[in-house]
């Protein structure tokens, strides 16, 4: 796989730090946004792979920024991550055919994995189309 | 945005509780799906077996085995059907197995029949797009589901 770029969404400055120095130590290009405004603006200036975006957040939750960008980007990966997981939030995220929903704290390791594996999936998805 | 189905077909409906099969039964029924019940899991994985469903709807709590178990097994039969998973007690860990699993939706008992219709009629439309047979199963595959349908309502 080529070097992708990763969006990671989220107003905790710590969450983005640890996302952003994990996978740029993977050799991969990440861009961050503290909320949803930002990220719908840096999806207009970057070529962006895929995004990973936190459930609760000020102004525009992460199921609205989903949803947006869904309409937008129909085939672009979208995984969401919240510390507070719930049946229905799940089914919300899910419908939407995000590709996965990761429950915080995570291990990083798994998560690196979850999104490996969503990243080679849309590429052989778009061989076969 | 109502998802009318433009040729609804047939459709497996799994629910142990006999009041909630007859009332999904007759509110499916007149969306104009072809309904079949099954009251138990060996039955809704019998009656699958023939690939002829469009929409197949069980309720987890139907399953004496894991949700993830039997899509892995409704999945595997051929035809493309769209699954949705019922549960009056839905867990975090179930819903994300589910959808992982290929499940199209998961419905949270009660719910309000009315959204059935849309929910049901995106899980055929997810099927179609898969490729599903359009015209109906294969003659044996008619006769061997007949018998097995008959043999579901008796119980």
């Amino acid at each position: 796989m080529e070097r992708p770029t990763i969006l990671v969404v989220d107003d905790e400055l710590l969450i983005r730090d640890l996302l952003y120095d994990f996978f740029t130590g993977q050799g991969w290009s990440i861009a961050v946004a503290e909320d949803g405004d930002k990220a719908l603006d840096l999806m207009q200036s970057r070529q962006i792979d895929l995004v990973l975006t936190d459930l609760k957040m000020p102004n525009m939750d992460g199921i609205t920024l989903s949803t947006e960008l869904k309409e937008s980007y129909p085939d672009l990966p979208i995984m969401i991550m919240t510390a507070y997981p719930s049946v229905d939030s799940a089914v919300q995220a899910l419908r939407l055919k995000l590709d996965d929903y990761i429950v915080k704290p995570f291990n990083i390791n798994q998560l690196y994995k979850s999104v490996e594996k969503t990243l080679r999936d849309k590429s052989k998805q778009r061989e076969v189309e | 945005m109502t998802v009318a189905p433009t040729q609804p077909g047939r459709l497996l409906l799994a629910d142990a509780d006999k009041a909630v099969r007859d009332q999904l039964q007759e509110f499916l029924t007149d969306l104009g799906y072809e309904v079949d019940v099954a009251p138990t899991t060996d039955d809704l994985v019998s009656m699958s077996d023939c690939g002829q469903y469009r929409v197949i709807v069980f309720d987890a709590n139907v399953a004496d085995r894991p949700v993830e178990a039997i899509l892995e097994r409704l999945l595997s039969i051929g035809g493309v059907p769209g699954i949705v998973v019922m549960s009056g007690e839905p867990k975090l860990r179930a819903v994300l197995a589910a959808f992982r699993g290929g499940a199209a939706d998961y419905v949270v008992k009660p719910f309000e029949i009315g959204d059935l219709s849309d929910i049901v009629g995106r899980a055929a439309q997810i099927s179609r797009a898969a490729g599903l047979i359009e015209a109906g199963p294969v003659e044996v595959g008619m006769v061997c589901c007949a018998a097995r349908v008959s043999a579901a309502v008796e119980k």
